[in-house]
């Protein structure tokens, strides 16, 4: 898929998010966030973001997930 | 602009020993030949170009090895690229040790390997799969996208369509890792205590609080009571110091108030006062009374004593009356004894005198029984004589019989002798005596001789006389024993009756006695009950004269005391209220320490607690914001399985409409004429749904289930034009598409009318590559189709 077609495909499914998830700001937030990474780097930069995510939740880093 | 394929050189690979050069149409190019001849090998030369393997190596169909010829040391393929800024060089070697090389070259640069495959990516912007599936696409490849499961459907129209993406967020936003640390969070929770420690704190906590506070309340109380025992015991000691100096006037009342209680104060209190000189009078009549009553019953002394006290002294006279009233009862109590002794012998009597009466009704009878046998007695006494006249008779009667029996006899053997001479005398007219021996000749000469029956019946009566005077005889023998007794029985009965009269008389004596004792012991109750009635009278009279005498003195000693400024009042009630403070300070006290024990007790309970609690809070703020982080990500998966719907539904309208008009030039059986792709919408659990491929029957136009009512053939026409229709709908910068034999099991017209859509409808920038078995295919599209023999390339 061309960058621009990809683009494309991204600012439409986000807009869909944010119709669907309107009344859940913070799960739009996360989609938001997570949505960016995947589209700037893919399926690892998602994966980063969601150990961040968790690492924010938890207070801790990847040591408490590794337990 | 969008790359195209100019040229392929193909050497070692495969099928292809030595090298093949293949220029490729610009717009549409057809390759043929039979089975065999080396059409897919080109079209997966061609892949191995691009990306260094085949689908068959990539899904370990093949090694990588294999793709080199048998007869060869290595493989080389070169593509020729054109469009965009110039022509791109792609050249990859493949050694049979699996060793690969890659070139790219681009106008002046040229990239080896990594750096190669990198430039190669970024220009086409395509992966192995995407290449299988929407560039260089097979009859299997479309087999599978109308053959295989929903869900590889479903991954391969996503796919297609541009939705993969989706699918792999949706897929990485599993929370899998997230909801397991959130097990473990709670696991954790659930092992510290988790809302039950925090209410075992909090509620140890507000139990802390509660006997902190009741402990300074009760301390509080505590202080009060302490002060009000201290205003007590001032006034208690000042009043404890003027008692002293009227000691033996309270010790006196105090005697007297023991005296009036021991007279039974409060009862008295009630009665109303008496007349002293009608006690005395009554006291008079009273002594007199006892006095005779002692007199009647023989205690003369008791009586004296009485008589001498005097009767003004009352408390004497109750004293000696009660002595004497005690001696009363004691001597009434010797008579009741008495009584009943004699009640006793009275009874005992009457039973000996019933057993004698028994007796003698008995004896009564057995005589009455025997005088029938006296009279028998008597009667044949009368009759028969004694019995020793009876036993003469009898002797005598023997001595009479035996003499009968004996002249019977004679007479007899005389009447034979002479029945024998007469006998004699009739036969030979002569006979000799018997007794002398004489002749005998003349019958008349001899002796009359009796006959025997007269003595005979003699006899018998002489008999039966005998007879019975032996059964009287018999008789009087056996009466003679039940005379004996009869007469011993009457004369036990002349005993038995002097006894009974005896024992009458005394009897008689006996209950007059009785009676005798039994009036007295009446009258000496009635006497007793009156004297005692009297007596408890004279002491309740003597109370009240006690108690208002005692009374009298004691408010005397009352006001001399009160002379002396003594309340005792004041005292006895300050020593209660005393005691009552002291006693109220005593509990507090106690309930004071226990309050401080069982502080004690929970601040080291709660000090204990309180890491535990703080672990426990931090643990559930984490808890809580995983599972907050957790339910948000479910929603962006559940809001990410809606978009996908509504993205899919959006994109399979414009899709069913292009395949439509493809597939409606393509079916040739006119059966049928338009496709309809659907999208079944969100199921339960978050599943997505899947899609479904309609076609429109022309002889209804209705819609059904393509898969179900549609030849192999016909599918696999549809499938042909859903990718046709994909390939418009999402252009590619590789603007290729390759469709190897895409439908090999349909006619020879249809495959034409397949090429000539290939080559009139696909749209400008496309480039189109055909392989085909048929030969009338190629024929039939070469005024506008580059024609490729694939066979002459092979050899």
């Amino acid at each position: 898929m061309a960058v621009s077609a990809r683009n494309a495909f991204f600012e439409e499914l986000l807009d869909l998010l944010r119709e669907l998830l309107k009344g859940n700001p913070e799960a739009l937030k996360l989609a938001e966030r997570l949505l960016q990474a995947y589209g700037e780097r893919g399926v690892r930069g998602l994966r980063e973001e969601l150990r961040a995510l968790t690492e924010e939740a938890t207070g801790h880093g990847s040591k408490d997930q590794e337990d | 602009m969008a790359l195209r394929i100019k040229r392929i050189e193909v050497e070692g690979f495969r099928a292809f020993r030595s090298k093949l050069t293949v220029e490729l149409g610009e717009r549409f190019t057809v390759i043929y030949g039979p089975p065999g001849s080396g059409k897919t090998s080109i079209v997966r030369a061609l892949e191995f170009a691009l990306f260094g393997e085949t689908r068959e190596v990539a899904s370990r169909l093949m090694r990588r090895e294999d793709l080199v010829n048998d007869f060869c040391d290595k493989a080389r393929v070169a593509v020729v690229l054109a469009g965009g800024e110039g022509e791109i060089l792609v050249e990859r070697v493949l050694a049979r040790s699996g060793a690969s090389r890659l070139r790219v070259v681009e106008g002046s640069n040229e990239f080896y390997d990594e750096i190669g495959e990198h430039h190669l990516r970024s220009k086409l912007a395509l992966t192995l799969d995407d290449f299988a599936w929407e560039i260089a696409v097979g009859h299997q490849e479309l087999q599978a996208l109308v053959h295989s499961s929903p869900s590889v459907r479903n991954r391969v129209l996503d796919e297609l369509l541009g939705l993969a993406d989706i699918r792999k967020l949706y897929r990485e936003l599993s929370g899998k890792e997230l909801k397991g640390y959130l097990k473990a969070l709670r696991d954790e929770l659930a092992k510290l205590g988790g809302e039950s420690l925090l209410g075992k704190y909090e509620e140890l906590k507000a139990k802390y609080r509660g006997v902190v506070s009741e402990r300074d309340a009760l301390a509080r109380e505590l202080e009060k009571l302490e002060a009000r025992r201290r205003l007590l015991l001032e006034e208690y000691e000042a009043l404890r110091a003027r008692a002293t100096e009227v000691d033996q006037l309270v010790e006196e009342r105090g005697k007297l108030r023991a005296l009036l209680e021991s007279l039974g104060d409060e009862k008295l209190a009630k009665m109303p006062a008496v007349d002293e000189s009608y006690v005395r009078e009554y006291a008079e009549r009273f002594k007199g009374e006892l006095a005779e009553t002692l007199e009647l019953f023989y205690m003369g002394e008791e009586a004296e004593g009485v008589r001498r006290v005097d009767a003004s002294n009352l408390a004497s006279l109750l004293e000696v009356s009660r002595s004497a009233m005690d001696k009363m009862r004691s001597y009434m109590v010797r008579m009741e004894y008495e009584l009943k002794d004699i009640q006793n012998e009275i009874r005992r009597l009457e039973d000996y005198i019933n057993d004698l009466e028994d007796e003698m009704a008995e004896i009564e009878a057995r005589i009455g029984e025997l005088e029938h046998s006296r009279s028998e007695y008597d009667a044949l006494v009368t009759r028969h004589g004694d019995p020793v006249s009876v036993a003469k008779k009898i002797a005598q009667l023997e001595v009479d019989a035996k003499a009968l029996q004996a002249e019977e006899g004679r007479l007899r053997c005389a009447r034979e002798l002479q029945e024998d001479v007469l006998r004699q005398l009739r036969e030979r007219g002569t006979a000799t005596c018997p007794v002398c021996g004489s002749s005998i000749t003349d019958a008349a000469a001899l002796p009359r001789v009796e006959p025997p029956e007269a003595l005979k019946l003699k006899r018998e009566r002489i008999e039966r006389m005998l007879q019975d005077l032996r059964e009287v005889e018999r008789k009087l023998r056996k009466l003679e024993p039940e005379l004996r007794l009869l007469d011993d029985y009457e004369s036990r009965r002349e005993s038995l009756s002097k006894a009974l009269d005896e024992r009458l008389e005394e009897l008689q004596e006996l209950r007059a006695s009785a009676e005798e004792l039994e009036e007295r012991l009446r009258e000496a109750r009635r006497r007793m009950a009156e004297l005692a009635r009297a007596y408890e009278q004279l002491d309740s009279y003597y109370k009240r004269l006690r108690y208002a005498e005692l009374q009298e003195k004691l408010k005397e000693l009352e006001e001399e005391i009160r002379r002396h400024g003594y309340d005792e009042n004041r005292l006895n009630q300050l020593t209660r209220e005393l005691k009552e403070v002291e006693n109220r300070i005593s509990v507090l006290k106690a309930k004071l320490d226990m309050l401080e024990a069982s502080e004690r007790q929970i601040a080291g309970e709660l000090s204990a607690l309180e890491a535990a609690v703080n672990s426990l809070k931090d643990l559930k703020k984490r808890e809580e914001r995983v599972a907050g982080l957790y339910s948000n990500l479910m929603a962006v998966r559940s809001a990410l399985v809606e978009a996908h719907v509504k993205l899919r539904q959006k994109l399979v309208e414009r899709l069913s409409e292009i395949a439509s008009g493809i597939f409606a030039e393509l079916e040739r059986s006119s059966e049928y004429d338009a496709v309809e792709v659907q999208v079944q919408s969100a199921g339960p659990r978050g599943r997505r749904g899947h899609y479904v491929f309609r076609v429109r029957r022309k002889l209804d136009g209705s819609y059904v289930p393509a898969l179900t009512r549609m030849s192999d053939g016909q599918r696999g026409l549809l499938a042909l034009s859903l990718l046709l229709a994909l390939r418009q709908l999402k252009p590619r910068s590789f603007a290729v598409l390759i469709l190897d034999d895409p439908v090999p099991n349909v006619d020879e017209d249809t495959k034409v009318a397949i090429a000539k859509l290939l080559a009139e409808k696909m749209p400008a920038g496309l480039q189109v590559i055909f392989t085909t078995q048929s030969r009338r295919v190629a024929e039939e599209l070469s005024p506008t189709a580059k024609l490729i023999a694939a066979g002459a390339a092979k050899s």
